[in-house]
């Protein structure tokens, strides 16, 4: 195994990566270009781990608290995107905050037109 | 053979299995076979970080990453089934017959040369800077891996990048919460 070729291979995914979120246009070639990136920076740092420094773990701690934010992030930017398109925010222009909304319907039934 | 030659071997192969798996994903026309092609990327890493020793070390973002790929999937899934965010196409479009020639936009040029240069610099730069390093590299003799425990001990031992990647991902979220409320502002 040599290092180099290692660490530039992991540099050619960082590079699609970079290319696909420079150039792609749509929400999931973008997301997927982030998750390249992401996958050439645990590739590097695996590798400079194995070869470089005999059994610390600073570094596999370090990919471990930075995978789970990185993908919370994802999260954060999925649900953000699946909100937009279904229209979720439109509640927020009725000034109705509320994660749950009952409404009488809910406890009593249907409503009929003469209940109000 | 000799083991660490098929070791060896095994690494530039799923490194290259990577770069395959992903660049047919980006190339992709439809969602699912982008979304499939992925799943295979992403497994391959998760083979080679198991070739680099690191088994414990992905098991556990491996969770969370099983999790953010189901959602992803359930999104894409949806948005195929509802029409959720794709424009709408008028008949008259969708009944045109096939296209007029191979048209090319000066827009999409423009942006896949401003790309590709940009890479090819970012590249260039690595590589030039990188050379020297690469030349001898202070190698160890043997290589190990790090277990479970001594992963969670150094949790417990060292506070640094715990309160690092925390401090970055609360940064990162008041800024995206930012720009959502930025939009709001301007759809209200």
């Amino acid at each position: 195994m040599n290092l180099q070729y290692i660490v530039l291979s992991s540099f050619l995914i960082f590079l699609m990566g970079f290319f696909g979120s420079t150039f792609c246009r749509g929400f999931l070639s973008i997301i997927i270009s982030f998750q390249f990136i992401v996958v050439a920076s645990l590739c590097n740092f695996f590798a400079f781990s194995l070869f470089l420094y005999a059994a610390s773990v600073w570094d596999k701690t370090f990919i471990f608290f930075a995978f789970a934010s990185i993908y919370l992030l994802l999260f954060a930017i999925v649900f953000y995107n699946y909100s937009r398109q279904t229209g979720v925010y439109e509640l927020d222009a009725r000034k109705d905050f509320g994660l749950f909304k009952f409404d009488r319907s809910d406890w009593w039934g249907e409503e009929k037109p003469d209940d109000n | 053979m000799d083991g660490k030659l098929i070791l060896g071997f095994l690494n530039y192969l799923f490194l290259a299995l990577v770069f395959l798996f992903g660049l047919v994903s980006l190339l992709a026309g439809d969602q699912r076979k982008k979304l499939t092609f992925l799943f295979l990327a992403l497994l391959s890493s998760g083979v080679l970080s198991y070739l680099f020793f690191a088994v414990a070390a992905f098991i556990l973002p491996g969770i969370i990453l099983i999790f953010f790929c189901l959602l992803l999937y359930m999104l894409i899934i949806s948005q195929e089934f509802y029409g959720f965010g794709k424009p709408l196409i008028s008949a008259e479009r969708r009944l045109r017959p096939g296209r007029q020639g191979f048209v090319i936009k000066p827009s999409v040029v423009i942006n896949l040369v401003l790309s590709l240069a940009a890479s090819a610099g970012a590249g260039a730069v690595f590589y030039i800077f990188t050379k020297s390093f690469f030349a001898a590299p202070p190698i160890v003799k043997s290589f190990e891996s790090a277990a479970m425990v001594s992963i969670i001990n150094n949790i417990g031992a060292n506070y640094i990048p715990a309160i690092l990647i925390i401090s970055l991902a609360l940064f990162s979220c008041v800024f995206w919460s930012i720009i959502i409320l930025e939009n709001r502002r301007t759809k209200n």
